[in-house]
Protein backbone atom coordinates (compact mmCIF):
# COMPACT_ATOMS: atom_id res chain seq x y z
CA UNK A 1 0.00 0.00 0.00
CA UNK A 2 1.20 3.51 -0.75
CA UNK A 3 1.82 6.17 1.86
CA UNK A 4 -1.24 8.06 0.69
CA UNK A 5 -4.02 5.65 1.63
CA UNK A 6 -6.63 7.68 -0.23
CA UNK A 7 -4.96 6.97 -3.56
CA UNK A 8 -5.22 3.24 -2.84
CA UNK A 9 -8.99 3.60 -3.04
CA UNK A 10 -8.69 4.36 -6.76
CA UNK A 11 -6.94 1.03 -7.32
CA UNK A 12 -9.95 -0.96 -6.01
CA UNK A 13 -11.15 -3.53 -8.54
CA UNK A 14 -14.27 -1.86 -9.96
CA UNK A 15 -15.45 -5.14 -11.44
CA UNK A 16 -15.72 -6.69 -7.96
CA UNK A 17 -16.75 -3.47 -6.20
CA UNK A 18 -20.22 -3.47 -7.81
CA UNK A 19 -22.66 -4.77 -5.10
CA UNK A 20 -24.26 -7.60 -7.11
CA UNK A 21 -20.89 -8.91 -8.34
CA UNK A 22 -19.48 -8.56 -4.83
CA UNK A 23 -22.28 -10.86 -3.59
CA UNK A 24 -21.56 -13.39 -6.34
CA UNK A 25 -17.81 -13.33 -5.64
CA UNK A 26 -18.36 -13.68 -1.85
CA UNK A 27 -20.58 -16.74 -2.31
CA UNK A 28 -18.27 -18.43 -4.81
CA UNK A 29 -15.22 -17.60 -2.67
CA UNK A 30 -16.74 -19.62 0.21
CA UNK A 31 -17.83 -22.71 -1.77
CA UNK A 32 -16.34 -24.99 -4.40
CA UNK A 33 -19.01 -24.43 -7.01
CA UNK A 34 -22.62 -23.29 -7.23
CA UNK A 35 -25.20 -23.39 -9.98
CA UNK A 36 -27.18 -20.54 -11.51
CA UNK A 37 -30.37 -21.21 -9.52
CA UNK A 38 -28.52 -21.24 -6.18
CA UNK A 39 -26.75 -17.95 -6.97
CA UNK A 40 -30.00 -16.38 -8.14
CA UNK A 41 -31.78 -17.32 -4.90
CA UNK A 42 -28.92 -16.29 -2.63
CA UNK A 43 -28.34 -12.93 -4.35
CA UNK A 44 -32.00 -12.16 -5.06
CA UNK A 45 -31.25 -11.14 -8.65
CA UNK A 46 -33.31 -11.67 -11.80
CA UNK A 47 -32.15 -14.20 -14.39
CA UNK A 48 -31.10 -11.52 -16.85
CA UNK A 49 -29.30 -9.44 -14.23
CA UNK A 50 -27.38 -12.40 -12.83
CA UNK A 51 -26.55 -13.66 -16.31
CA UNK A 52 -25.09 -10.28 -17.26
CA UNK A 53 -22.95 -10.04 -14.09
CA UNK A 54 -21.69 -13.60 -14.53
CA UNK A 55 -20.73 -12.86 -18.13
CA UNK A 56 -18.69 -9.81 -17.04
CA UNK A 57 -16.86 -11.83 -14.37
CA UNK A 58 -16.24 -14.63 -16.86
CA UNK A 59 -14.85 -12.19 -19.45
CA UNK A 60 -12.42 -10.89 -16.81
CA UNK A 61 -11.24 -14.44 -16.19
CA UNK A 62 -12.51 -14.47 -12.60
CA UNK A 63 -15.16 -17.08 -13.17
CA UNK A 64 -15.44 -20.43 -14.86
CA UNK A 65 -18.90 -21.27 -16.19
CA UNK A 66 -19.67 -24.79 -17.39
CA UNK A 67 -22.92 -26.33 -18.52
CA UNK A 68 -23.51 -29.90 -17.42
CA UNK A 69 -26.25 -32.34 -16.41
CA UNK A 70 -27.01 -34.03 -13.08
CA UNK A 71 -29.31 -36.81 -14.19
CA UNK A 72 -31.87 -34.95 -16.33
CA UNK A 73 -31.42 -31.68 -14.44
CA UNK A 74 -29.36 -29.12 -16.41
CA UNK A 75 -26.75 -27.28 -14.34
CA UNK A 76 -24.99 -24.04 -15.13
CA UNK A 77 -22.06 -24.40 -12.74
CA UNK A 78 -20.00 -21.41 -11.66
CA UNK A 79 -16.71 -21.48 -9.78
CA UNK A 80 -13.93 -18.99 -9.13
CA UNK A 81 -10.70 -19.33 -11.08
CA UNK A 82 -7.32 -18.92 -9.39
CA UNK A 83 -7.15 -15.39 -10.82
CA UNK A 84 -10.64 -14.72 -9.45
CA UNK A 85 -9.65 -15.84 -5.96
CA UNK A 86 -6.49 -13.76 -6.03
CA UNK A 87 -8.40 -10.70 -7.26
CA UNK A 88 -11.01 -11.11 -4.52
CA UNK A 89 -8.36 -11.57 -1.82
CA UNK A 90 -6.56 -8.47 -3.06
CA UNK A 91 -9.87 -6.58 -3.00
CA UNK A 92 -10.56 -7.74 0.57
CA UNK A 93 -7.07 -6.74 1.69
CA UNK A 94 -7.55 -3.24 0.25
CA UNK A 95 -10.96 -2.87 1.88
CA UNK A 96 -9.53 -3.97 5.21
CA UNK A 97 -6.78 -1.39 4.85
CA UNK A 98 -9.34 1.30 4.02
CA UNK A 99 -11.57 0.40 6.98
CA UNK A 100 -8.60 0.01 9.33
CA UNK A 101 -9.30 -3.63 10.14
CA UNK A 102 -6.47 -6.07 10.93
CA UNK A 103 -5.25 -8.25 8.06
CA UNK A 104 -6.18 -11.48 9.88
CA UNK A 105 -9.82 -11.86 8.94
CA UNK A 106 -10.86 -14.35 11.62
CA UNK A 107 -14.19 -13.31 13.10
CA UNK B 1 -25.67 -7.22 11.04
CA UNK B 2 -24.26 -10.30 12.78
CA UNK B 3 -20.74 -10.92 14.11
CA UNK B 4 -20.23 -13.57 11.41
CA UNK B 5 -18.53 -12.31 8.24
CA UNK B 6 -20.36 -12.60 4.87
CA UNK B 7 -17.79 -15.18 3.67
CA UNK B 8 -18.41 -17.42 6.66
CA UNK B 9 -22.17 -16.88 6.35
CA UNK B 10 -22.00 -17.99 2.70
CA UNK B 11 -20.13 -21.15 3.75
CA UNK B 12 -22.61 -21.90 6.56
CA UNK B 13 -25.59 -21.39 4.22
CA UNK B 14 -24.01 -23.78 1.71
CA UNK B 15 -23.59 -26.41 4.47
CA UNK B 16 -27.19 -25.88 5.62
CA UNK B 17 -28.41 -26.20 2.02
CA UNK B 18 -27.43 -29.89 2.10
CA UNK B 19 -29.64 -30.78 5.10
CA UNK B 20 -32.56 -28.33 4.89
CA UNK B 21 -34.72 -30.58 2.67
CA UNK B 22 -34.62 -33.42 5.24
CA UNK B 23 -33.47 -36.07 2.75
CA UNK B 24 -30.20 -36.93 4.59
CA UNK B 25 -32.24 -37.43 7.79
CA UNK B 26 -34.73 -39.75 6.02
CA UNK B 27 -32.00 -41.88 4.42
CA UNK B 28 -30.05 -42.13 7.71
CA UNK B 29 -33.29 -43.20 9.46
CA UNK B 30 -34.04 -45.88 6.83
CA UNK B 31 -30.47 -47.22 7.23
CA UNK B 32 -30.99 -47.38 11.01
CA UNK B 33 -34.33 -49.22 10.60
CA UNK B 34 -32.75 -51.85 8.32
CA UNK B 35 -29.95 -52.43 10.87
CA UNK B 36 -32.52 -52.66 13.69
CA UNK B 37 -34.50 -55.19 11.65
CA UNK B 38 -31.35 -57.32 11.31
CA UNK B 39 -30.61 -57.10 15.06
CA UNK B 40 -34.15 -57.95 16.16
CA UNK B 41 -34.80 -60.87 13.78
CA UNK B 42 -31.35 -62.45 13.72
CA UNK B 43 -32.08 -65.15 16.36
CA UNK B 44 -35.60 -66.27 15.50
CA UNK B 45 -35.11 -69.61 13.73
CA UNK B 46 -32.52 -70.76 11.20
CA UNK B 47 -34.53 -71.60 8.08
CA UNK B 48 -32.71 -70.95 4.74
CA UNK B 49 -35.38 -68.40 3.83
CA UNK B 50 -34.73 -66.48 7.05
CA UNK B 51 -30.95 -66.57 6.53
CA UNK B 52 -31.34 -65.21 2.97
CA UNK B 53 -33.72 -62.56 4.30
CA UNK B 54 -31.27 -61.48 7.02
CA UNK B 55 -28.32 -61.45 4.61
CA UNK B 56 -30.43 -59.28 2.31
CA UNK B 57 -31.14 -56.86 5.19
CA UNK B 58 -27.45 -56.71 6.09
CA UNK B 59 -26.47 -56.10 2.45
CA UNK B 60 -29.13 -53.39 2.17
CA UNK B 61 -27.79 -51.69 5.33
CA UNK B 62 -24.23 -51.87 3.98
CA UNK B 63 -25.35 -50.41 0.63
CA UNK B 64 -27.24 -47.55 2.33
CA UNK B 65 -24.42 -46.68 4.72
CA UNK B 66 -21.73 -46.84 2.02
CA UNK B 67 -23.68 -44.92 -0.62
CA UNK B 68 -25.65 -42.57 1.62
CA UNK B 69 -24.35 -39.43 -0.10
CA UNK B 70 -25.00 -40.84 -3.59
CA UNK B 71 -28.58 -41.81 -2.68
CA UNK B 72 -29.27 -38.38 -1.14
CA UNK B 73 -27.68 -36.65 -4.15
CA UNK B 74 -29.83 -38.75 -6.56
CA UNK B 75 -32.99 -37.75 -4.68
CA UNK B 76 -31.90 -34.11 -4.49
CA UNK B 77 -31.42 -34.06 -8.28
CA UNK B 78 -35.12 -34.80 -8.64
CA UNK B 79 -36.53 -32.84 -5.69
CA UNK B 80 -34.23 -30.10 -4.38
CA UNK B 81 -31.81 -28.90 -7.07
CA UNK B 82 -34.54 -27.80 -9.53
CA UNK B 83 -36.13 -25.79 -6.70
CA UNK B 84 -33.28 -24.24 -4.72
CA UNK B 85 -30.24 -24.93 -6.88
CA UNK B 86 -27.05 -26.85 -6.39
CA UNK B 87 -24.01 -25.87 -4.33
CA UNK B 88 -20.97 -27.86 -3.28
CA UNK B 89 -19.67 -26.74 0.13
CA UNK B 90 -15.86 -26.55 0.55
CA UNK B 91 -15.61 -29.73 2.63
CA UNK B 92 -17.68 -31.99 0.38
CA UNK B 93 -15.38 -33.93 -1.95
CA UNK B 94 -16.53 -35.23 -5.34
CA UNK B 95 -15.91 -38.81 -4.17
CA UNK B 96 -19.28 -39.97 -2.84
CA UNK B 97 -18.26 -43.51 -1.91
CA UNK B 98 -17.75 -42.75 1.79
CA UNK B 99 -20.54 -42.19 4.32
CA UNK B 100 -21.28 -38.50 4.65
CA UNK B 101 -20.71 -38.36 8.41
CA UNK B 102 -17.03 -39.22 8.06
CA UNK B 103 -16.52 -36.82 5.17
CA UNK B 104 -18.15 -33.98 7.07
CA UNK B 105 -15.61 -34.44 9.87
CA UNK B 106 -12.72 -34.24 7.43
CA UNK B 107 -10.26 -31.39 7.95
CA UNK B 108 -9.10 -31.64 4.35
CA UNK B 109 -11.05 -29.41 2.03
CA UNK B 110 -11.50 -30.52 -1.56
CA UNK B 111 -10.59 -26.98 -2.57
CA UNK B 112 -7.24 -26.10 -1.01
CA UNK B 113 -7.46 -22.42 -1.99
CA UNK B 114 -10.04 -21.78 0.72
CA UNK B 115 -10.17 -18.60 2.79
CA UNK B 116 -8.18 -18.86 6.03
CA UNK B 117 -11.28 -17.70 7.88
CA UNK B 118 -13.26 -20.78 6.79
CA UNK B 119 -10.38 -23.15 7.58
CA UNK B 120 -10.04 -21.69 11.11
CA UNK B 121 -13.80 -21.87 11.75
CA UNK B 122 -13.82 -25.47 10.48
CA UNK B 123 -10.97 -26.55 12.76
CA UNK B 124 -12.64 -24.82 15.73
CA UNK B 125 -16.01 -26.51 15.07
CA UNK B 126 -14.47 -29.98 14.76
CA UNK B 127 -12.44 -29.64 17.96
CA UNK B 128 -15.43 -28.31 19.91
CA UNK B 129 -17.56 -31.18 18.61
CA UNK B 130 -14.94 -33.83 19.47
CA UNK B 131 -14.45 -32.39 22.98
CA UNK B 132 -18.22 -32.34 23.54
CA UNK B 133 -18.57 -35.86 22.17
CA UNK B 134 -15.86 -37.24 24.46
CA UNK B 135 -17.44 -35.55 27.51
CA UNK B 136 -20.81 -37.12 26.64
CA UNK B 137 -19.42 -40.55 25.79
CA UNK B 138 -16.88 -40.78 28.62
CA UNK B 139 -19.49 -41.68 31.32
CA UNK B 140 -20.75 -44.57 29.14
CA UNK B 141 -17.27 -45.97 28.66
CA UNK B 142 -16.70 -45.72 32.43
CA UNK B 143 -20.02 -47.49 33.14
CA UNK B 144 -19.21 -50.25 30.65
CA UNK B 145 -15.79 -50.74 32.22
CA UNK B 146 -16.67 -50.64 35.92
CA UNK B 147 -20.26 -51.96 35.94
CA UNK B 148 -20.76 -54.29 32.98
CA UNK B 149 -24.15 -55.38 34.40
CA UNK B 150 -25.46 -51.85 33.85
CA UNK B 151 -25.26 -52.39 30.09
CA UNK B 152 -28.55 -54.31 30.32
CA UNK B 153 -30.20 -51.63 32.42
CA UNK B 154 -32.97 -49.62 30.67
CA UNK B 155 -31.58 -46.54 32.43
CA UNK B 156 -28.59 -46.80 30.11
CA UNK B 157 -30.80 -46.16 27.07
CA UNK B 158 -32.52 -43.28 28.81
CA UNK B 159 -29.10 -41.77 29.54
CA UNK B 160 -28.02 -42.50 25.95
CA UNK B 161 -31.05 -40.66 24.57
CA UNK B 162 -30.28 -37.69 26.86
CA UNK B 163 -26.71 -37.68 25.56
CA UNK B 164 -28.03 -37.66 21.97
CA UNK B 165 -30.08 -34.59 22.90
CA UNK B 166 -26.95 -32.98 24.40
CA UNK B 167 -24.90 -33.71 21.26
CA UNK B 168 -27.66 -32.25 19.05
CA UNK B 169 -27.73 -29.12 21.17
CA UNK B 170 -23.95 -28.74 21.05
CA UNK B 171 -23.92 -29.28 17.25
CA UNK B 172 -26.62 -26.64 16.82
CA UNK B 173 -24.69 -24.17 19.00
CA UNK B 174 -21.49 -24.77 17.02
CA UNK B 175 -23.29 -24.26 13.71
CA UNK B 176 -25.22 -21.17 14.95
CA UNK B 177 -28.68 -22.67 14.38
CA UNK B 178 -31.63 -23.90 16.42
CA UNK B 179 -31.76 -27.63 17.18
CA UNK B 180 -34.69 -29.52 15.64
CA UNK B 181 -37.42 -29.80 18.29
CA UNK B 182 -38.61 -33.07 16.66
CA UNK B 183 -35.20 -34.69 17.17
CA UNK B 184 -34.76 -33.29 20.69
CA UNK B 185 -38.22 -34.31 21.95
CA UNK B 186 -38.20 -37.53 19.89
CA UNK B 187 -34.89 -38.81 21.29
CA UNK B 188 -36.04 -37.93 24.81
CA UNK B 189 -39.32 -39.81 24.26
CA UNK B 190 -37.52 -42.89 22.90
CA UNK B 191 -35.32 -42.98 26.03
CA UNK B 192 -38.35 -42.54 28.26
CA UNK B 193 -40.24 -45.36 26.45
CA UNK B 194 -37.23 -47.67 26.89
CA UNK B 195 -37.40 -46.93 30.61
CA UNK B 196 -41.18 -47.17 31.09
CA UNK B 197 -42.07 -50.06 28.76
CA UNK B 198 -39.23 -52.37 29.75
CA UNK B 199 -39.84 -56.10 29.32
CA UNK B 200 -38.00 -58.98 31.05
CA UNK B 201 -37.74 -60.95 27.78
CA UNK B 202 -36.03 -58.11 25.93
CA UNK B 203 -32.38 -58.09 26.89
CA UNK B 204 -28.95 -57.48 25.40
CA UNK B 205 -28.75 -56.61 21.70
CA UNK B 206 -32.57 -56.72 21.39
CA UNK B 207 -32.77 -53.71 23.72
CA UNK B 208 -30.40 -51.87 21.41
CA UNK B 209 -32.47 -53.02 18.43
CA UNK B 210 -35.65 -51.45 19.85
CA UNK B 211 -33.73 -48.30 20.78
CA UNK B 212 -32.43 -48.11 17.20
CA UNK B 213 -35.98 -48.52 15.84
CA UNK B 214 -37.13 -45.55 17.95
CA UNK B 215 -34.19 -43.33 17.07
CA UNK B 216 -34.47 -44.19 13.34
CA UNK B 217 -38.22 -43.45 13.30
CA UNK B 218 -37.57 -40.08 14.94
CA UNK B 219 -34.94 -39.34 12.26
CA UNK B 220 -37.39 -40.31 9.46
CA UNK B 221 -40.22 -38.20 10.94
CA UNK B 222 -37.86 -35.24 11.33
CA UNK B 223 -36.72 -35.62 7.71
CA UNK B 224 -40.28 -36.03 6.41
CA UNK B 225 -41.48 -32.88 8.20
CA UNK B 226 -38.46 -30.93 6.88
CA UNK B 227 -39.12 -32.25 3.35
CA UNK B 228 -42.80 -31.30 3.54
CA UNK B 229 -41.92 -27.76 4.69
CA UNK B 230 -39.20 -27.50 2.04
CA UNK B 231 -41.50 -28.54 -0.82
CA UNK B 232 -44.27 -26.20 0.38
CA UNK B 233 -41.87 -23.24 0.69
CA UNK B 234 -40.13 -23.89 -2.63
CA UNK B 235 -42.51 -24.70 -5.48
CA UNK B 236 -40.85 -26.03 -8.62
CA UNK B 237 -40.19 -23.12 -11.03
CA UNK B 238 -41.27 -23.38 -14.68
CA UNK B 239 -37.82 -22.52 -16.03
CA UNK B 240 -34.64 -22.67 -14.01
CA UNK B 241 -31.58 -21.91 -16.12
CA UNK B 242 -31.10 -19.20 -18.75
Amino acid sequence: MSENGLKDLSSLDRLIHEPARLMIMTILYAVQEADFVYLQRECGLTQGNLSSHLSKLEEAGYLLISKTFKGKYPLTLCSLTRAGRQAFESYLAKMRYVTGQPSNNSR
Amino acid sequence: MTDVSPTLQAEQRAQKHWVEDGLPSIIAGIGGLVLAFFILYRTNGHSPFKIIFLLGALTLYWAISQHQTEIVDWLKTRLSYPRTGYVRPPYMPEDKSLPLDFKMLSMEAANTALPEEIKLARARSIWLFLIALSFVLLPFVAIAYFHSSWIHSPWLYFALSLSFVAILWILALIEHRRPSWILVSGFFLVGLCMLVFQHQAIVGPDQFGYFLVGVSLVSIVNGAVSLFRFLRRNPRPASTTP
